[in-house]
């Protein structure tokens, strides 16, 4: 079913909607979900909040591709558990190698996290992948985005894992140039 | 919240139009694969018909054992079944030793192709003209099983669980137009339980394939779509339990995305074929596929489903055995070693091998108390298939000794 259809349904606070959601993205939500949390259990959790998150924003939301929309959902609830889980420790999770190589473009100091300078973050990163080539934009999003390891990047690109890893060093180098440029570093 | 977590954060925030810009690029990426494997496949058909048609100008004839494909075997109801490349299929135990089931099943002389073999718990099947033929285990007469509503193209038949087959087969409908279809034909009674029509798009042959035909150049994303229609759940049982396997459309290189589930929750965190399905002991085995987190390894692997509720995953390239056990043939430093895979943990146990010769093995296969090895003999080609009886001490795979160095002869 069209998603426009599966979101009039969420609209109309028919529960079929949560049905057909499920059937057409579950595994696309797993995917993502276990990216970041390496665990069944813990990635069933944030799916199953996926769908509650996704009934209680809509309305007043009205995606036009639910498949992000939902997406977006679980990898924040994801993200959030991650942190819960693991805040003393590391693990060789993708989300953790992540982290990591994200360490390059800022410190994993802690900050005071303000709304404004979260803000500010958003504006310049969307600056910032505009103004990347579209491989670079897709390679940077799959990684950091959809937490996907290096060689499932290369594989659905078709591309080889060390063009991938020195596109990915690259744009983690011009991001933080980027940052740096706008006083944020 | 950490800096760089923060960052993790927002770059959750971007447009959605990135995300998408993603979703299109892999579909074209994934479709321009299949266009070559297409391409690739009609060459390969192309050269091998070319080869084919030399050795049958110097005088080497279909009879005799030159080019053509390699023996192969399977293992179901306490069999293995052993068909060698003039296309004889011999059912082998132990026990009784080896029986000769079918002489000469070749599909299709010109391009020495055999017919399609499968096994469940219930039979040995074969596809041979217009019906496929059931052949009950323990008796070596042949029953027609199917008839083809139409005049089939190089069917292919897979186990589909107990007592079902699975066979993919290419309807010639009209003169360019193909049905690709997969039937699900009960192995005891024959019925047809399900058609699935996967594809219904232009066939040629390899030598008038249209290469600037729009068809196979078009770069819309819905292209697929109108030409690839999948089963949206395959349905087995094993004990007690429904497993639904459901199709979860077209994110990853393969066609069949599929998801094993079980009331709705996947017991699996990838893709599995469905069908191809086996059964060993009282389980269901799965193979899986090269979607989902598996993309990029070099897999091949399985999920076994039990009747007791147990789930198990074998994550090591290897033959099923029994529901404890599979094996592995792998090169090693002095030659090869045949391993062990204990499916609780894939841990892998090494086993002393009293080898029927030197020659290299290229495929094993067991039912757990016995290990079938194909050998390769280089210029000869295949070399025969030997029996080796698995010793166990304390329950684990110790060591193989041979017992038949040539199943197909009946002087063990």
């Amino acid at each position: 079913m069209e998603d426009e259809r599966i979101v009039a349904l969420y609209w109309a606070r028919d529960e079929r909607a949560i049905t057909l959601s499920k059937e057409k993205y579950e595994h696309y939500l797993y995917t993502i979900a276990l990216n970041i949390l390496a665990s069944m259990q813990d990635a069933e959790e944030s799916v199953s909040d996926t769908y509650i998150g996704a009934w209680n924003s809509i309305p007043p939301q009205k995606p036009v591709v639910l498949r992000t929309y939902l997406g977006r959902i679980t990898r924040n609830l994801s993200l959030k558990r991650y942190r819960y889980l693991h805040a003393e420790k590391r693990y060789g999770s993708e989300t953790a190698l992540a982290l990591d190589e994200l360490s390059e473009v800022v410190a994993d100091t802690q900050t005071a996290e303000s709304e404004a300078e979260r803000r500010e973050l958003v504006r310049i990163l969307q600056v910032f992948l505009t103004s990347l080539s579209s491989d670079q934009r897709m390679i940077f999003l799959m990684r950091y985005w959809h937490l996907h390891p290096v060689a499932v990047i290369a594989k659905k690109l078709g591309y080889s894992q060390s063009k991938v890893k020195m596109t990915l060093k690259r744009t983690r180098d011009s991001l933080r140039d980027s940052l740096k440029e706008e006083g944020l570093l | 919240m950490k800096r760089n977590e923060l960052l993790l954060d927002v770059i959750g925030e971007v447009k959605d139009e990135y995300l998408q810009e993603i979703d299109s690029r892999i579909k074209r990426v994934r479709r321009g694969r299949r266009w070559k494997r297409a391409l690739l496949a009609a060459c390969v058909i192309l050269i091998a018909g070319i080869v084919v048609q030399f050795a049958v100008m110097l005088g080497g004839g279909l009879g005799s054992r030159s080019g053509g494909f390699s023996a192969e075997g399977l293992v179901a109801g306490g069999y293995y079944f052993h068909q060698t490349r003039d296309g004889d299929v011999f059912r082998y135990t132990p026990e009784e030793g080896s029986v000769r089931l079918i002489k000469g099943c070749i599909l299709d002389r010109w391009k020495n192709t055999r017919c399609s073999t499968t096994a469940n718990g219930y039979g040995f099947y074969y596809s041979k003209g217009d019906w496929i033929y059931r052949i009950k285990h323990g008796e070596t007469k042949s029953e027609k099983l199917y008839h083809y509503e139409s005049k089939a193209k190089y069917p292919d038949l897979y186990p589909a669980g107990a007592n079902d087959i699975a066979v993919f087969v290419d309807y010639n409908r009209a003169d360019v137009l193909t049905h690709h279809e997969v039937l699900i034909i009960d192995g005891i009674t024959g019925e047809c339980k399900t058609v699935v029509m996967e594809r219904n798009i232009p066939y040629y042959e390899p030598e008038t394939m249209p290469f600037d035909d729009p068809r196979f150049a078009d770069k819309s994303d819905k292209s697929d779509e109108n030409f690839t229609v999948y089963a949206d759940t395959v349905t087995y049982t094993v004990g007690g339990r429904t497993l639904e396997l459901v199709y979860q459309g077209s994110e990853d290189e393969l066609d069949y995305t599929y998801c094993l589930t079980e009331n709705g929750k996947p017991l699996y965190n990838g893709y599995v074929e469905p069908y191809d399905v086996r059964t060993v002991g009282d389980s269901l085995v799965f193979t899986i596929g090269r979607g989902g987190n598996n993309l990029g390894k070099d897999l091949n692997g399985y999920v076994i489903v039990s009747p007791d509720g147990t789930n198990r995953v074998v994550n090591v390239p290897s033959v099923p055995g029994n529901e404890k056990f599979f094996f592995t043939v792998k090169d090693v430093e002095d030659g090869q070693s045949i391993f062990a895979v204990r499916t609780s943990d894939n841990e892998k146990f090494k086993l002393k091998w009293d080898r029927a010769e030197e020659r290299h093995v290229r495929d094993i296969y067991s039912n757990g108390s016995y290990i079938w090895t194909m050998g390769f003999d280089g210029k000869k080609g295949d070399g025969p298939a030997s029996c080796y009886r698995i010793e166990y001490e304390n329950g684990i795979p110790t060591a193989l000794t041979l017992i038949d160095d040539d199943i197909t002869d009946n002087n063990k």
